[in-house]
């Protein structure tokens, strides 16, 4: 399992500039499909921002408009939608349909279905790819978070950003391809590092947690501070030593090593940089909302992702966690849309500004959506929805997709889709796509089998492309 | 995985060439090549197969004439395979173009080649019993040292290389140290070494390297992988376990050389051993080891069967190098392993008596490991205890005949206010005519309904000093009051009676709202067999439900009034239960997160559930209260019931009421009671003690069977909700068979069948685990699987030798690995020449000694080692080294189990990285970053990548900065050397040789500069002098100490010092 120590190192040294290889350069084994592909212009989609609402979001407070449930709110579900179904933590209690007490409109030339609790989204419906009928295979949170990743509801296997990062590497080699955004808390629910993680692919693409508490690269400072200036002097004295026995011993390895501590050198410069907003246009920050000053928050990880799109990051992925309201929907769920709504117009639309829209992939999702039946009491002030996984909502910007359109629709009740179903393989080729990728492709090897993200499954679905 | 990588890079495909390939490696390789190119469609799967042809079945195709054969041998361009293998037209041709993976130029060749040459077909050698092959000849006959030379050489010479030549000692002293124990050699044992004239001196120090503790940590850290041995839950909110006891046991193991096939059935069946002990029992953790899931939503089945397939494919990868997880949906694409013949081997890992979705550490079964002191402070405390209880009955004995004066005088002193009753939701006071109608007197009209279930005519009401009681017979009689009690989870309420149990001996409910065709879905009051009280709020039992006991039991046959409330918190501790006004001390049943409902259908009732549990006794004064209240209101409401319903009684009215107002009142507050209550506190004292020993106490979760053995399932597709018909455990058939002991085979027998002498793999896989120990990766590459799709297989022969070897040893793991680098291949030198570049750029042959990085946990030892901070204990519990703050927090749920990381002080910082505590989530950053798996599933090797992250790990990380200011203090405490002499130093200490002039001239002139800078700016030196917690020697200049501190971080960096070489 070991990566070969030397021979492919040697390709390396003689097929790319120094210093390529730790991030930016793609995984071995990958040349079969990608030889085609020049670099720089994979697909429409030159990177993604993929923002992950952990928990599970309500579509039916945001954007799955149902009358129906209002209808017939606080009567009984009936049993033909759910005889035999999986339910999660509803199972063996009675099903009571609950409605969404928030209004919807219509929205922009589209006319996009858009809940009250996202207005500023709602402003920028045009930019919008809408899917009404995604579907998953889990209903618990850990294996429908692995299967929104990876493609498998099992932990193991590498996460999208992963294969991005080992199919594209990224365009700063001063940064890493994959970079992760924690934020938000949840009552109930953890995050686990394996969400992106590599799997079976080389370690090096696992997802690079930046935070907001101390340094945003672990280990990023050096604790004594040293002066560039003489900090330059300990890594070339380390360089020189290590070229002093290299030279001996001839392992093609310890350049390479050599490299990974300029690189780090460098980024301790490079990510300071990224993280450094003072040079922002007051205005621009603003659009943002009031939490793009505090660290750690949603709104200020939106800039940043921004800013890592400006400068080559492949892959930036934002979870924000307390989506997961089996209770409390009136008094959680306000608040989180509040959380991210404005900052994600603002993302869009920064992005619009600066033509980079276009070639940036925008997925917002949660792992499932939740149930049309109710969860604890019935009352306007306080209900809650189940997990659910048969239906929901996301919706997708840029990237080679179609702006301002809805696609698919749920049952009248909102329990199964009836137009245009789409799987989550569908989701993860159709993404794939956008990047120049062939999800039937893009493959490892693994315990003698070949791995995909989408696994044995997924169409491209060309009804959202451009 | 190195050399599909490698292939891959260039478009060709395995399997390769080998120099003087053999018929038999030549029929390997096509198996290899029709496994990659053909089996998925022509395979052992019936299900996918095409066109009714199957592949890996020769006997099928091999024929003589062209009619009926595919392959004639010694004619391809009469055989059907070629033709299709070559053909130019598309549609003709095999593989079909779209298929993914073609066949190149030089695969076709090889089939050319072996049809012309006989197509000689060999079953899958890796299913063939290893036998030991001859030695092979060499010309270089001087080299050898022993056996696994001749084979390596043999190997050598065919492809025209030369091994290399011995290595120089000291980087020999230094590669054998790390390999064999993770840490580098002292400075002394180098020089003693190297001053050892004794032409033996070498084997020496192997003997004594692999008798150390060190070593035995060594190869922990290796079987921990393939054990995926963690100190938390994996799923989930990921809380902690104890299985620590499992990993010492490994350590034990090796340190005691313990026989691989013992090692193998303790672990994999210790539990079911005749002579099943402690350390067999605590072996079989190995299987509870795997990711357990406490969500919940969550579903038990599909959890349980997820278990189930983690310790099939666990022992799979460890034991049997095959994949058998492929199996698990359909027939094996490659390998000879049934769909069915997957669910027979699951059959025997499915057994276990387990909580499914459990929280907390202690997931039964769990095994209670007290040491000798704690076992004999264990009994101490019991003979301790029912000595005081034993004075306890005494003194009130002695008291009885005073109490009876005193009691008219304390209850005309006492408040007889009536409490507030105004959230009084129920109140049978049972002071009515007969049972037809059961009269609330709160005023909210819930009157009870009497339910009887036949059975003798005999009087329900009994006569008590209370006025009326209800009397339960035991026989499914029951109180019901159908709207009361209907509270949820996030709402308090309290339920209080008197109560006067019969006998105990059985497990009884007095009261509850319990939905039992809901998972017991309510609340619910028990009476356990020893008489303790024990309060149940469930939203499903017993995956959410919080539950707790009172420590101290009622009195049978006697009246006490007993209350439990609940806060409506969600959280255990909401949950009280009073006897006779005094909180009870309690003990945690249940603790797993209340996460829906505890509203049911039931009604509440009492004396028992509808159809069980039937309370026999007597019960009066019922009162539901819809909020909680403090202790001293319950105080103040047992006191009124006294006061209120019983002055102007005595004692003799009512016998059995004597007894509660004896304790309630005369012992608890008269003068005379002093003693008495000297001695409940000593009880309780006492209690508390036995208690916090036996939370001292470690655990760990073991293995069991269930009895009567569970049915296995087939599961079409491996969907769990998907079974079909029942199967027996049992093996493949395309493995020797199975003898069990009984009529139905168990884990015991399997264990034995692994390493009974005929069977093919595990002797083959254990060897070349230990050969990837000391040389970096197997002779077979791909570790995990052996079967069709082996990769990088080119010693077989010597495989197949050391496998023999092996067991004629008796599975001696030390023999193996003395012998391993003892030999003469091992002591090469690492220096990669252009021409070995050239010739053998992946080192596939082992013309030199693999020079490859350290693992994670070992370069940490290393610098905790060379800077002399490791601290050597061996064993026991987690313990947590630096880690930035806030890791843990920043992913944890809000309600987790110890979600903060809690750093170890003193010597525990310093501890080798195998006992740093393993959270599967959350890793040790360090870890993480130097390639260690988070251990969710069965490791069979790491992959080691080089990244800029892991620069900043060894640049920055406290642990490292730390050993190099240590280090830096140890050469500055050198009594008035020259800079030069303590650069000198440093070399010896860190990489066990002398600097070389160069490397002195690179380095000294950064003294001055660091000095410099050093001496303007104090902060600096205070900031990189707070690191790490090993105190600041007072003797040395502080700017001196940040300056040599700055450049032995650039020895703790060098490539050599990262590396084995």
């Amino acid at each position: 399992m070991a990566e070969t120590p030397t021979f492919t190192r040697r390709q390396f040294g003689a097929c790319l500039a120094a210093g390529a290889m730790a991030f930016g350069f793609p995984g071995k084994g990958i040349r079969r499909f990608a030889s085609e592909t020049k670099p720089g212009s994979f697909g429409p989609a030159k990177r993604v921002i993929f923002l992950t609402m952990v928990g599970g979001v309500s579509q039916f407070e945001t954007l799955d408009f149902k009358p129906m449930l209002s209808k017939h709110h606080g009567k009984a579900m009936p049993e033909r939608y759910t005889k035999g179904q999986r339910l999660a933590q509803i199972r063996g209690q009675e099903l009571r349909i609950v409605g969404s007490p928030y209004a919807f409109q219509k929205y922009g030339e589209s006319g996009a279905e858009i809940s009250e609790l996202l207005p500023h989204l709602a402003g920028v419906a045009d930019h919008l790819c809408i899917v009404r009928s995604a579907f998953s295979e889990a209903i618990n949170h850990d294996p429908a978070i692995h299967f929104l990743q990876t493609g498998s509801i099992l932990p193991g296997r590498p996460c999208f950003g992963a294969w991005a990062a080992h199919a594209l590497g990224g365009d700063n080699p001063d940064l890493p391809a994959y970079v992760v955004l924690t934020s938000g808390k949840d009552r109930a629910l953890n995050l686990h590092a394996r969400y992106w993680g590599s799997g079976f692919l080389p370690s090096r693409h696992q997802g690079v947690w930046f935070r907001a508490q101390g340094d945003p690269v672990l280990f990023l400072a050096d604790p004594q501070q040293l002066p560039r200036a003489l900090r330059r002097r300990q890594l070339d004295a380390l360089i020189q030593l290590n070229q002093q026995q290299g030279r001996k011993w001839g392992d093609p390895e310890t350049e390479t090593r050599s490299q990974a501590y300029e690189m780090a050198f460098r980024m301790q410069a490079s990510v300071p940089d990224l993280l450094d907003v003072s040079s922002e246009n007051p205005a621009a920050l603003a659009a943002y909302g009031p939490e793009v000053e505090r660290p750690g928050s949603f709104a200020a990880h939106c800039l940043l992702a921004r800013r890592m799109a400006e400068r080559g990051v492949r892959f930036i992925q934002l979870f924000h966690r307390g989506w997961d309201q089996h209770r409390d929907i009136p008094k959680d769920l306000p608040r989180q849309c509040r959380e991210v709504d404005q900052p994600c117009a603002a993302l869009l639309n920064d992005l619009h500004q600066r033509g980079m829209l276009d070639e940036t992939l925008v997925v917002w999702t949660g792992e499932f959506g939740r149930s049309p039946m109710l969860q604890g009491y019935l009352s306007p002030q306080r209900y809650g929805r189940d997990h659910h996984m048969k239906c929901f909502s996301l919706w997708m910007a840029g990237g080679g997709l179609k702006a301002g359109i809805t696609v698919g629709g749920s049952d009248e009740l909102g329990y199964e889709p009836v137009l245009e179903p789409i799987s989550m393989h569908d989701l993860q080729a159709t993404w794939l796509h956008c990047l120049g990728l062939d999800h039937e492709r893009l493959v490892y090897r693994f315990q003698g089998r070949d791995h995909r993200l989408t696994d044995v499954g997924g169409q491209v679905q060309r009804q959202l492309l451009a | 995985m190195a050399s599909l990588l490698f292939l891959l890079w260039f478009g060709t495909t395995l399997p390769q060439a080998e120099p003087g390939q053999e018929p038999a490696a030549m029929s390997q390789a096509v198996r290899g090549l029709l496994a990659e190119h053909c089996f998925a469609c022509h395979g052992p799967d019936a299900e996918a197969r095409k066109a009714d042809l199957r592949l890996d079945q020769p006997h099928r195709w091999l024929g003589a004439r062209s009619e009926t054969a595919l392959v004639l041998p010694g004619r391809p361009e009469e055989s059907e395979l070629w033709l299709r293998v070559a053909a130019e037209e598309a549609e003709d041709r095999m593989p079909p173009p779209d298929f993914p993976r073609p066949l190149s130029a030089e695969d076709k060749e090889l089939l050319r080649d072996w049809i012309a040459g006989g197509a000689k077909w060999q079953e899958l050698w890796a299913l063939q019993p290893p036998a030991r092959p001859p030695l092979p000849e060499v010309k270089q006959s001087a080299w050898p040292r022993n056996p696994v030379d001749r084979f390596a050489l043999a190997k050598l010479e065919a492809a025209g290389l030369q091994p290399s030549p011995p290595a120089d000692r000291r980087r020999l002293v230094r590669r054998l140290h790390l390999d064999l124990t993770g840490l580098p050699p002292a400075e002394a044992t180098v020089e003693a070494f190297l001053a050892d004239q004794d032409p033996q001196a070498y084997e020496k120090l192997v003997d004594r390297l692999l008798q150390s503790q060190a070593h035995a940590e060594r190869l922990t850290v290796a079987w921990l992988d393939l054990a995926r041995y963690a100190d938390s839950d994996g799923y989930h909110e990921d809380g902690p376990r104890s299985m620590w006891p499992y990993r010492d046991y490994v350590l034990q193991s090796f340190w005691n050389n313990k026989a691989f096939d013992r090692f193998t059935v303790e672990q994999l069946a210790g539990d079911l051993l005749p002579n099943a002990d402690r350390e067999s029992r605590v072996a079989t953790a190995f299987h509870r080891n795997g990711p357990t899931n406490s969500e919940p939503g969550a579903d038990p089945k599909e959890y349980a069967f997820r278990y189930a397939a983690d310790r099939l494919e666990t022992t799979a990868m460890t034991w049997l190098g095959l994949t058998v997880q492929c199996a698990q949906c359909h027939d094996h694409k490659f390998d000879p392993i049934r769909q069915k013949e997957y669910f027979g081997l699951l059959a025997f890992f499915n057994q276990v008596p387990e909580q499914v979705l459990w929280r907390g550490p202690k997931a039964p079964p769990v095994l209670a490991l007290p040491n000798e002191q704690q076992q004999k402070l264990q009994l101490q405390l019991q003979t301790e205890a029912e000595r005081l209880q034993e004075q306890q009955r005494g003194l009130a004995e002695t008291l009885r005949d005073t109490w009876k004066d005193w009691l008219p005088a304390w209850l005309a002193e006492q408040d007889s206010t009536p409490v507030s009753t105004e959230d009084l939701q129920l109140h049978f006071d049972l002071e009515i005519p007969n049972l037809e109608e059961v009269v609330d007197r709160s005023g909210s009209g819930q009157n009870g309904l009497w339910m009887e279930s036949g059975g003798p005519e005999v009087p329900r009401m009994r006569r008590s000093l209370l006025g009326q009681a209800l009397d339960f017979p035991g026989l499914d009689s029951r109180l019901e009051a159908a709207g009361a009690g209907d509270f949820e989870a996030d709402q308090g309420f309290a339920l209080s009676f008197w109560v006067l149990p019969g006998e105990f001996g059985k497990e009884r409910s007095l009261a509850g709202r319990v939905g039992e065709a809901e998972a017991d879905r309510g609340w619910e009051v028990r009476l356990n067999a020893d008489g303790l009280a024990e309060f149940r709020v469930v939203h499903r039992w017993p995956e959410a439900a919080l539950a707790v006991a009172g420590r101290r039991p009622l009195q049978a046959g006697l009246w006490q009034q007993l209350v439990v409330q609940y806060d409506g918190s969600g959280k255990v501790e909401g949950l009280k239960i009073f006897l006779n006004g005094a909180a009870l001390p309690l003990r945690i049943v249940a603790d797993q997160a209340l996460v829906g409902s505890i509203r049911s259908q039931a009604p509440l009732r009492f004396g028992g559930r509808k159809d069980s549990l039937s309370f026999r006794g007597s019960l009066d004064e019922i009162r539901l209260y819809s909020e909680t209240a403090s202790e001293a209101l319950w105080l103040a409401r047992f006191r009124s019931d006294l006061v209120g319903l019983f002055a102007g009684l005595t004692a003799e009215d009512v016998p059995e009421l004597a007894e509660a107002l004896f304790r309630a009142t005369f012992l608890r507050h008269s003068e005379a009671g002093t003693d008495y209550r000297q001695g409940e506190r000593q009880l309780s004292a006492l209690q508390d003690r036995r208690h916090s020993l036996e939370q001292a106490i470690p655990t760990v979760r073991v293995m069991e069977e269930v009895d009567p053995p569970r049915p296995t399932y087939f599961l079409h597709r491996g969907d769990f909700r998907d079974p079909g018909d029942a199967v027996a455990p049992g093996v493949p058939a395309c493995l020797p068979p199975l003898q069990a002991r009984g009529e139905r085979a168990d884990r015991l027998d399997f264990a034995r069948w692994l390493v009974d002498a005929n069977h093919p793999l595990t002797a083959r896989v254990r060897v070349n685990q230990l050969w990837a120990l000391v040389f970096g990766r197997g002779l077979v590459h791909s570790m995990e699987d052996f079967g069709s799709q082996v990769q990088g297989r080119h010693h077989p022969q010597l495989l197949d030798w050391l496998a023999v070897e092996f067991q004629h040893q008796h599975w001696d793991q030390r023999a193996i690995l003395r012998l391993l680098v003892t030999s003469a291949l091992y002591r090469q030198s690492s220096r990669s020449s252009e021409a070995l570049l050239q010739k053998d750029p992946n080192n596939l042959w082992w013309s030199r000694y693999p020079k490859r990085r350290l693992q994670a946990e070992f370069l940490r030892d290393q610098a905790l080692a060379v800077s002399g901070l490791l601290q050597p204990r061996f064993g026991g519990p987690p313990v947590m080294p630096y880690q930035p703050p806030g890791l843990w927090l920043a992913v944890a749920r809000e309600s987790s189990l110890r979600q903060e990381y809690e750093l170890s002080s003193g010597a525990d910082l310093h501890r080798r990285s195998l006992y740093s505590f393993w959270k599967r989530s959350v890793l040790n950053p360090t870890m993480a970053v130097l390639d260690a798996p988070s251990r969710e599933a069965c490791f069979a090797s790491r992959t080691t990548t080089n990244t800029p992250l892991q620069a900043l790990v060894t640049m920055h990380d406290p642990t490292f900065v730390e050993a190099a200011r240590v280090l830096a203090e140890q050469v500055l405490m050198l009594p008035a050397a020259s800079e030069q002499a303590r650069l000198q130093h440093l070399f010896q200490r860190c990489l066990m040789r002398a600097a070389e002039e160069e490397e002195l001239n690179t380095l000294l002139p950064l003294v001055p500069e660091f000095r410099t800078y050093f001496e303007q700016q104090p902060e600096a030196v205070a900031r990189l002098l707070t690191i790490g917690s090993h105190p600041v020697s007072a003797e040395i200049s502080r700017q001196e100490l940040a300056t040599w501190t700055a450049l032995c971080q650039i020895l703790l960096n060098l490539d050599e010092i990262l590396c084995v070489s």
